[in-house]
């Protein structure tokens, strides 16, 4: 004898088919608005720890001899953080960035400030792909080799950060790239050597 | 008579709608001259160049790769031909920034194999077969001669050249079996940084190239 159909048909559970998209749909409520939280502008003084300007020319010298002019442009913007998912908090924050554009084929140098996380500055810096955390005012969080003072050609620079790049966390494995940074507030960048030992520094 | 010719054509039919169907198949494989010009190096690989200020830059190949592209033709819906076509491709990029590549492309007769050179916004293709630069790109400035069925016809008047050199020695080592790419097309489009001169080696690829701005960079021997 054949068991009895399950009543899964039945006009109960037809009833109750029916009401559950209601149910479920009404369930996702659509987001609140999320609260904008504004982390204001960069502080002129933290702007300051990059002092290339927005249209000046900058050099820096070869370790074979050739000086090199780059060209600086300059732009702060407003940007969000916006989630994809309903969120209580939407944050905007400031991002200043400087390119130096080279009047020769190599890399472009670039800088970051932003102030999206609030208990520090982000500032970096970067020669085409490479980065280098720099260490910004009221950074607790990385404590990068600190140079002091430097001498080049004869001339002493002081309150020079060194930092190393970032080649050991890239997948990209060339075979000259650039390993050090040695950078002031004051005067930007002073040294930038290559991982072959070739140098690019501050002409002025 | 019909009803035969409807059994005949239905399996035909049903059986072009698989990918691997066709009435013919055809390979067109790069000829072994040919491959002699591919650099023999493996992804992650690298060389240096050094040009005339001192300014050394290495090149890493990020791509290296071969394989047959099929392409197939069709006669009222039926796949009557399928062409399996070999090309290799390999490419270099410079932490400054240069991009070097190859393609290199069986020919479909009456056309020869074909080389495809790209560096940074330059862009040229040269014929084994015809000995002739049948393509030429710079940015978005593009030339070629039109393919018919008994070769080129010139349409477009490419006056950048193309020459075979036994040898070339750079940086105190002689590259055997090289090509000299002179560029002489778009000349209102050029900037201090167009390339002018680009020579390539058997098995090595880029030994050297030069730039408008009298920059020359040469390859460094390992």
């Amino acid at each position: 004898m054949r068991a009895p159909i399950q009543p899964i048909l039945n006009s109960f559970n037809i009833i109750r088919l029916c009401i559950l998209p209601f149910v479920l749909f009404s369930a996702c409520s659509p987001c609140a608005d999320p609260i904008l939280i504004d982390r204001g502008k960069i502080a002129d003084t933290a702007l300051k720890m990059v002092p290339y300007q927005n249209g000046k020319t900058y050099r820096l010298q070869h370790s074979a001899g050739l000086v090199i002019s780059f060209t600086a442009t300059r732009q702060s913007r407003e940007e969000y953080l916006e989630c994809e998912e309903c969120c209580k908090y939407r944050y905007k924050y400031e991002v200043d960035e400087t390119t130096l554009t080279p009047d020769y084929p190599i890399f472009n140098l670039g800088f970051q400030i932003s102030n999206f996380d609030s208990t520090r500055l982000s500032f970096s810096g970067n020669a085409g792909y490479y980065n280098f955390h720099i260490p910004s005012l009221a950074d607790g969080l990385n404590i990068p080799e600190f140079a002091g003072s430097m001498v080049l050609d004869g001339r002493e620079f002081y309150d020079v950060y060194r930092m190393k790049s970032d080649y050991g966390y890239l997948s990209r494995k060339d075979t000259i790239y650039p390993d050090s940074l040695y950078y002031s507030y004051g005067l930007g960048i002073i040294q930038l050597k290559m991982s072959n030992g070739e140098r690019y520094s501050i002409y002025e | 008579m019909n009803k035969l010719l409807i059994i005949l054509l239905l399996p035909i039919l049903v059986c072009s709608c698989g990918e691997k169907f066709a009435l013919t198949k055809d390979k067109l494989t790069v000829l072994p001259e040919n491959k002699e010009w591919l650099i023999a190096a493996e992804t992650g690989s690298s060389f240096i160049m050094t040009d005339n200020h001192n300014i050394s830059q290495g090149f890493s190949m990020y791509q290296n790769s071969t394989g047959f592209s099929p392409s197939t033709s069709s006669y009222f819906g039926v796949r009557t031909n399928i062409t399996e076509t070999e090309s290799y491709s390999q490419g270099y990029s410079s932490v400054y920034g240069q991009r070097f590549s190859y393609t290199l492309t069986a020919g479909d007769e009456p056309f020869g194999d074909n080389l495809t050179v790209s560096l940074n916004d330059l862009s040229f293709t040269y014929d084994f077969k015809f000995g002739t630069i049948s393509r030429l790109n710079l940015e978005s400035n593009y030339k070629s001669k039109t393919m018919t069925d008994e070769g080129y016809e010139i349409t477009d008047t490419i006056f950048s050249t193309i020459g075979l050199l036994d040898s070339l020695t750079v940086n105190g080592f002689t590259f055997s079996g090289v090509m000299h790419f002179s560029f002489s097309d778009f000349a209102d489009k050029w900037t201090p940084l167009t390339i002018r001169d680009v020579y390539l080696a058997k098995q090595y690829g880029l030994v050297r190239y030069s730039l408008q701005n009298g920059i020359t960079c040469e390859r460094i021997k390992d």
